[in-house]
């Protein structure tokens, strides 16, 4: 299990996790973010914008978790790019790997245009063709993190209370990223959670699932 | 009146809309006036929910006296007036008990004893003393894999008396999280696991393509070894019955309906439907029959295979016999399943030439490599074409909690959490082995700790379990091979158990703990799974029988022995969590577009209805991936259907190949080497829930000469001897059970049926091989797992033999109490 799972869960943690309800205040509390070469993480779906101005077209609506890299910073906002892969002809849908169904992006339909390719590969297993993308805008400060780990804190709390209420708990690692997709489809409208919530937890499952957490402990 | 004729008025009259009104307890028995304590000041009629619908009680003079169903409910079960029996029926454990052996000489005295009735009584502060130590000695004694607590089983309705939950809350707050876990279930173990690989997603709790589009559109309705009109009576949360309006529906369209099963089941006696008698066990082998058809006569929508599967190249080889030098032609399939290859070419044009609809029940998976039943039923869909269109493709839950019906825009309660969230992850037990198996492998584990097990790709060892703690479940009805887990229980040092009736499982038992039966307590309940139409307040019907307690408050109780009071309750009372679950759930309203009443309002009117909107009337199921299936794919590893899946072939299983196949099981009619003459069908009973109800009066409307059921056709009788209302013995390596005969027609000849869920009577009790005088039919079924992908429950894997019973036959004695009890 990935180090950042273990910090998630570990005893410390656990100490953590009775103040879990003070989650909201922490979030209010994190500091104007330096930007740096580190990528910084999307810990709510933001809105990604072609210019720093609240009529701005919204060229993309990023997903939760997903990371992104600092171009450069204008207060409130900043200019980040971001990649992930898109299969030929569903151009509207970037996924984190290609053949997982994390998503990182989805983009209107008048909006791929903006999409510049970086890479190619064709899955072994499946033998379907995937392009990396790669797309620049700006995104709101508020909805960055320096680190995954608060995002998974948030999600684990309400993964364990909602997701046992009806069954026991299931292991993440016991499915794969696109399983979990699938079943959230089914599931997470049970929960009766707002939606970006029930996001969360999806993203939370889809990163720690069996074909994606060795990726992620892999991750610098 | 016989089961057989009760069985068939019933729900006839059910489907017609007659009410169920209780009339088996209007007079309470005397021992029950004596010895229970009532409350004065409850006369009335209170409004709550079961698995079984929603109902009003009645109570007179603090004694429940009447239940009617809710106005709102288009077909109320005939099983009603058996739960308020359960209630007050001579099975109630009254006090908490012990083990005498147990009590005496410490935890693992005389294990033998367990099961055998010899039990007494202890005040409730012996009792907790005893649960709370025992629980910290195994687990400070055997560290965190000691303790069993994958309790499983159909416990009560309810989002805060979840016995499971709390208990795992429990142990979770308690012990540090220093427990065993279980996943999955009995019901659908194997498709659970093997439609993710598949379809993406488990399929069997998903909602269907609805069913006001199946009436408009479907031309032909298949139930492959589902049987919707009896099972369809009950529901996880609180039933709805919305399918039943819609099976009449149907029916009168006047459209084709065929039932494929071994007995011509109360679905196709309703619809009148044509019935193929399939020999058990081999419906792949059909399947592929008709498969075979479709290709060799061009009947295949290969514009279909190719947008929207991946693999079909690879099982093709496979279905032609190029592989393996065998074709799956109709003449093969039929040598196997025993249906007539004219036929299987009939069916494979019928379903071609007409929107069809192939909805499966469960029991097929529920076998011998039961994986490869719906992976082929899936694949021969994709043959047809028609998935996502209206009214075609497949559904895997058609006949469960009333799937296909339409949902409501509802708000949706939570329940109570499992307090898992407080404690680190599962990882950290695997050094002592897994922190969770899957749920029907509990007996497998108990008698090889250490032992490597496969399951869906990893490999992992079972833990040393040394205590069982079992609430809300009857591990000693719907677990399989009855002898084997006697033998198991006797390797344990502890086993607890809550319930409000003496089930075996309860007598199998060291410390029994009365708990309060769903009518004796407040609580909240979603009605109807799929619909979410309406919102129940459970009310108590009647105070707590003798010295039952809620599971809330016992478990409260060792947590304070535990130190974890606090944490266990959250310093809430009953009425403040479900207040909590209503509130939580009223703040989704604004986002739905409705209004609902503040808490105090919806507790006083019971009820809280939601409007269905038109859209979810038109509901096609994977009408999205039909449409775009770049934009919604499967949640697969190419996206697509996978007829053929890389993971699986990965994976190496011997007894899981990685495309669809006819796999021999451990055993079956016509098998080679088959031991016994005749296939033991194990389906679903008509008038319990599993094993809940079978301890009350409702038992006396189906059992025969005082014994479970045993359905045999006339030809099979005849050849043995046997007439109706016989006591027979069926047996076989593994156990022996009596049961009354049924010689009817409606059956398959080499196939007798005997309804899982009977009471476990052992004469005598707790002794391995003993004979089971009511006729509990998983002594007679295999334990073995599906396969090492999904280790699922083979319950309808079991060949026995049959004779008349000419012995001095003892009368049941499981549905009162104990001696002391």
């Amino acid at each position: 299990m990935s180090g950042e799972l273990n910090s998630t869960h570990g005893p410390a943690a656990r100490l953590r996790g009775w103040v879990s309800a003070l989650w909201g205040l922490v979030f209010s509390l994190i500091p104007v973010l330096p930007a740096t070469a580190d990528p910084v993480f999307l810990a709510e779906p933001a809105p990604l914008l072609a210019t720093v101005d609240t009529r701005s077209v919204t060229i993309a609506e990023l997903g939760i978790a997903a990371a992104v890299e600092t171009l450069a910073s204008d207060g409130a906002y900043r200019q980040v790019a971001v990649t992930g892969w898109a299969r030929p002809g569903a151009e509207r849908v970037l996924f984190a790997w290609p053949g997982k169904q994390v998503i990182v992006a989805r983009l209107p339909r008048a909006q791929t245009g903006r999409l510049v390719p970086v890479a190619r590969e064709t899955d072994p297993d499946t033998g379907t063709d995937w392009v990396e993308m790669r797309l620049e805008g700006w995104v709101a400060e508020a909805a960055l993190r320096p680190s995954r780990t608060p995002i998974w804190e948030a999600a684990w709390a309400l993964f364990a209370t909602s997701c046992t209420a009806c069954h026991e708990r299931r292991v993440p690692e016991n499915y794969t990223a696109n399983q979990w997709r699938s079943y959230l489809k089914v599931m997470g409208p049970r929960t009766g959670l707002p939606e970006e919530s029930q996001a969360l937890i999806l993203a939370f499952l889809q990163r720690h699932a069996s074909d994606t957490i060795h990726i992620e402990e892999a991750r610098p | 009146m016989s089961g057989k004729d009760f069985t068939q008025i019933s729900r006839r009259s059910v489907l017609k809309g007659a009410t169920a009104v209780g009339a088996l307890g209007v007079l309470a028995p005397a021992w029950l006036r004596a010895g229970a304590a009532h409350a004065a000041g409850m006369d009335g009629e209170v409004i709550t929910g079961s698995h079984w619908g929603v109902f009003y009680a009645k109570v007179d003079g603090g004694t429940w006296t009447e239940i009617r169903p809710w106005e709102g409910d288009p077909a109320p079960s005939h099983q009603l007036p058996g739960i308020m029996d359960s209630v007050m029926s001579p099975s109630r454990i009254k006090y908490p008990m012990v083990r005498r052996a147990f009590l005496e000489g410490g935890a693992g005295a005389s294990p033998e004893t367990r099961g055998a009735g010899d039990f007494v009584r202890v005040s409730w502060d012996e009792a907790l003393d005893l649960v709370a130590s025992e629980l910290k000695r195994v687990s400070e004694t055997y560290g965190p894999t000691g303790i069993f607590g994958g309790s499983y089983g159909w416990k009560s309705s309810g989002k805060l008396h979840n016995c499971q939950n709390l208990m795992r809350r429990m142990m979770n707050l308690g012990l540090n999280g220093a427990f065993v876990n279980a996943s999955g279930d009995y019901s659908t173990a194997a498709s659970q696991i093997i439609m993710p690989h598949v379809m993406g997603t488990l399929e069997v709790y998903e909602q269907q393509t609805v069913w006001p589009v199946v009436v408009e559109n479907t031309d032909v309705l298949v139930f492959w070894a589902a049987d919707p009109v009896r099972t369809n009576q009950i529901a996880w949360t609180v039933a709805d019955h919305d399918n039943y309006p819609y099976l009449q529906a149907f029916k009168d369209t006047g459209k084709k309906v065929i039932v494929i099963d071994p007995w011509r089941n109360e679905t196709a006696q309703f619809f009148d439907a044509e019935w193929v008698p399939i020999r058990p066990h081999t419906d792949v082998a059909l399947m592929l029959g008709i498969a075979h058809t479709l290709y060799e006569e061009d009947l295949h929508d290969s514009d279909f295979l190719d947008e929207y599967t991946s693999g079909f190249e690879d099982f093709l080889p496979y279905l032609t016999g190029e592989s393996d030098g065998t074709p799956k032609t109709a003449e093969w399939a039929s040598e196997i399943c025993e249906v007539p290859a004219d036929q299987i070419r009939d069916l494979a044009r019928l379903f071609q030439s007409n929107r069809t609809m192939l909805s499966s029940g469960w029991s097929i998976q529920r076998q011998h490599h039961g994986e490869q039943s719906h992976w082929m039923l899936v694949t021969l869909a994709s043959m047809l074409g028609q998935i996502g269109l209206p009214g075609g493709g497949f559904g895997l839950s058609y006949h469960y909690a009333n799937g296909g019906a339409p949902s409501a825009n509802s708000i949706v309660l939570p329940g109570i959490g499992d307090g898992g969230g407080a404690v680190e992850g599962a990882a950290w037990m695997t050094d002592a082995g897994a922190a969770s198996i899957p749920v029907s492998r509990v007996v497998e584990m108990i008698l090889n700790p250490g032992k490597d097990f496969n399951f869906n790709g990893k490999t992992q060892k079972f833990p040393d379990v040394k205590m069982a703690y079992w609430v809300g479940g009857n591990p000693f009805s719907h677990h399989q091979d009855r002898n084997q887990m006697v033998e198991a229980w006797q390797k344990l040092e502890t086993v607890v158990v809550h319930d409000f009736q003496w089930t075996a499982t309860a007598r199998f038992a060291d410390i029994v703990l009365p708990a309060t039966s769903a009518y004796e307590r407040n609580d909240i309940e979603n009605v109807g799974d799929y619909s979410a139409r309406a919102i129940v307040a459970m009310k108590k019907v009647i105070d707590p029988m003798f010295e039952a307690r809620n599971d809330f408050d016992i478990f409260a109780d060792i947590c304070e022995r535990l130190g974890a009071r606090d944490a266990f309750t959250e310093g809430k009372d009953e009425m403040a969590w479900i207040k909590g679950f209503y509130d939580a759930a009223a703040e989704q309203a604004p986002a739905r577009g409705i209004e609902v009443p503040a808490f105090d309002a919806f507790w006083e009117a019971g009820i809280l209805e939601f409007e269905i909107p038109e859209e979810n009337r038109q509901f096609v199921r994977y009408g999205d991936f039909r449409d775009d299936p770049l934009l919604e794919p499967l949640g697969t590893p190419t996206g697509l259907i996978e007829i053929y899946s890389k993971n699986i072939e990965k994976m190496g299983y011997d007894d899981c190949p990685p495309h669809p196949t006819w796999m021999e099981p451990v055993e079956r009619l016509g098998g080679e080497g088959a031991k016994y003459p005749f296939h033991v069908d194990t389906a679903h009973p008509s008038s319990r829930l599993h094993s809940q109800l079978c301890g009350t009066k409702l038992r006396e409307t189906y059992a025969i000469s005082g014994r479970e059921p045993c359905m045999i056709n006339p030809v099979d009788a005849e050849a043995k001897g046997i007439v109706d209302g016989d006591i027979v013995r069926i047996f076989n390596d593994r156990g022996q059970i009596l049961a009354g005969a049924m010689v009817t027609d409606a059956i398959r000849p080499n196939v007798i049926r005997v309804a899982e869920g009977g009471w476990y009577d052992p004469a005598p009790g707790g002794e391995i091989g003993a004979l089971d005088t009511y006729g509990d039919v998983n002594n007679l079924t295999v334990g073995i797992g599906t396969s090492s992908l999904a280790q699922g429950n083979c319950g309808h894997t079991a060949l026995a033999d049959i004779e008349k019973y000419e012995g001095d036959a003892p009368a049941p004695d499981v549905f009162s109490a104990p001696a002391e009890g």
